[in-house]
């Protein structure tokens, strides 16, 4: 198998075989990576698939940069990804500061029918509660051990931290989302 | 296996390896989108959260070649490369302006040792200019002074320094000024050496007077008494260095002041008899 080293480079100098494998083998993590951040905003603020299409193309923009520098192939897509879904965040939250909720219009999107954003949403906001207690290392390990898929290796790469040091934060992590699922398990018993 | 391993630094308890290998396994299941085999409901909300996110089908040929299409796009230069120009072209147009004004600056400017430099003609020209004018200058001070003689030697320094000279308006007008100043020294007094030649007058110049350092009480001739019946021969040695001096007295008195015996002397003078 190529390593992503290798496509890269063939892709950066114009191959588009390459550039069409590498894509192939990114684009997936990457749009997950996206909605997993940003699908619980709604489709009215932002949309995730035009995030995840913007970091691809930025992608491939900075890969003679990636050859230079020397960087792991995912830690360099998910730096800008995550640029990305900041600059969005910032994006969404200065849209929803000016913009009266009536006249907000959702993008037209033929891949998603309604139903099936309004899943994905509610999915995400549930997510984000329970990750609400997590630090934002934690909840940025999560987000890229589970949607993205990256290793624990790839996350270290990342966040500029060792293997051993992802898979303690990881494991701390999913304690307290432990902890926090039997605290909400006792106070539904007690309800009922 | 329950080893626990150490705090690394991040908030919480100790974690056993085991839990760490659990933790790690459940994670790649559910980053390959796979069931977990860890059951429990975090397990189980990761895995419905995971399924829920949409998988991107294949890239279309409209995104692969806007793909393309920004691998090839010209990329702004970096920051140190645009700095770097920057300063170099800062430094360049420096370059350019102490160059330009070195070009037109004088010996007493500043920039005259780049002048010098960087234009040596031009400046040798420009001081030979310079010399021009100021020996023009000296000679129409000696002249008003009415040194002619040096006034004229000024001038000819001054003619043969406007040679030099490459400007040819220059050079033109210092040669009018030499000759103007020229026309201004009477004849047959430019070639002379002295000074302070003064106008020619029916009056003989007087010889040339030196004025030396007088001395009241000047030493006596070193030639010693003569002694009766001995002819004084001049010697070649005139003081020899074992020789007492003796102040001779004057052959003819000028002064009833007589000479001042010299304490210093050893000589013994006999007693009157």
């Amino acid at each position: 198998m190529i390593l992503d080293r290798e496509l890269a480079g063939r892709a950066a100098r114009g191959e588009p075989t390459a550039a069409a494998e590498l894509l192939e083998r990114f684009r997936p993590g990457v749009v997950r990576y996206c909605w997993a951040h940003l699908g619980s905003l709604g489709r009215g603020h932002v949309s995730p698939d035009d995030v995840a299409q913007d970091v691809c193309l930025a992608v491939f923009e900075a890969l003679p940069r990636f050859r230079d520098r020397g960087t792991p192939f995912a830690a360099f897509v998910y730096r800008i990804a995550a640029n990305k879904v900041a600059d969005s965040f910032r994006a969404a939250r200065r849209a929803a500061a000016v913009r009266p909720i009536e006249t907000m219009q959702e993008p037209a999107d033929d891949q998603w029918d309604p139903e099936r954003c309004a899943v994905i949403a509610d999915m995400s906001r549930r997510m984000l509660r329970l990750l609400d207690d997590l630090s934002d290392t934690q909840r940025e390990i999560v987000v890229l051990r589970v949607a993205a898929g990256l290793s624990a290796e790839e996350v270290g790469e990342v966040l500029g931290k060792t293997a051993a040091a992802v898979r303690m934060a990881q494991s701390r992590a999913l304690t307290r989302l432990r902890e926090r699922a039997r605290d909400q398990e006792s106070t539904d018993e007690v309800v009922a | 296996m329950t080893t626990r391993i150490p705090f690394d630094g991040d908030h919480g308890a100790p974690m056993d390896l085991t839990t760490l290998h659990e933790d790690d396994l459940l994670l790649d299941q559910l980053g390959r989108g796979e069931e977990p085999t860890n059951s429990g409901t975090v397990a189980a909300t990761l895995s419905q959260w995971r399924a829920t996110l949409p998988e991107a089908g294949p890239p279309d040929d409209q995104l692969l070649a806007a793909a393309m299409a920004a691998v090839r796009r010209p990329r702004p230069p970096r920051r140190w490369v645009r700095g770097s120009t920057i300063a170099a072209t800062a430094l360049l147009l420096a370059c350019g302006a102490v160059t330009a004004a070195a070009e037109h600056a004088g010996p007493g400017s500043p920039l005259w040792p780049v002048t010098q430099l960087l234009f040596h003609d031009q400046a040798e020209a420009r001081a030979a200019a310079d010399a021009t004018a100021h020996a023009i200058a000296e000679a129409r001070a000696a002249i008003g002074d009415g040194r002619f003689g040096q006034a004229s030697r000024l001038l000819d320094d001054a003619a043969s320094l406007v040679e030099r000279v490459d400007d040819r308006a220059d050079a033109n007008r210092l040669s009018a000024e030499i000759a103007a100043l020229r026309a201004r020294i009477p004849a047959g007094t430019g070639e002379t050496d002295d000074p302070d030649v003064r106008p020619p007058s029916s009056e003989a110049p007087e010889p040339p007077t030196r004025q030396l350092p007088t001395n009241p009480n000047p030493p006596p001739v070193s030639a010693p008494p003569a002694e009766p019946g001995t002819s004084p021969v001049p010697s070649q040695d005139p003081a020899p260095p074992n020789i007492i001096d003796i102040p001779s007295p004057p052959l003819v008195p000028e002064s009833p002041i007589l000479p001042t015996p010299d304490l210093t002397t050893t000589a013994v003078i006999p007693p009157p008899a």
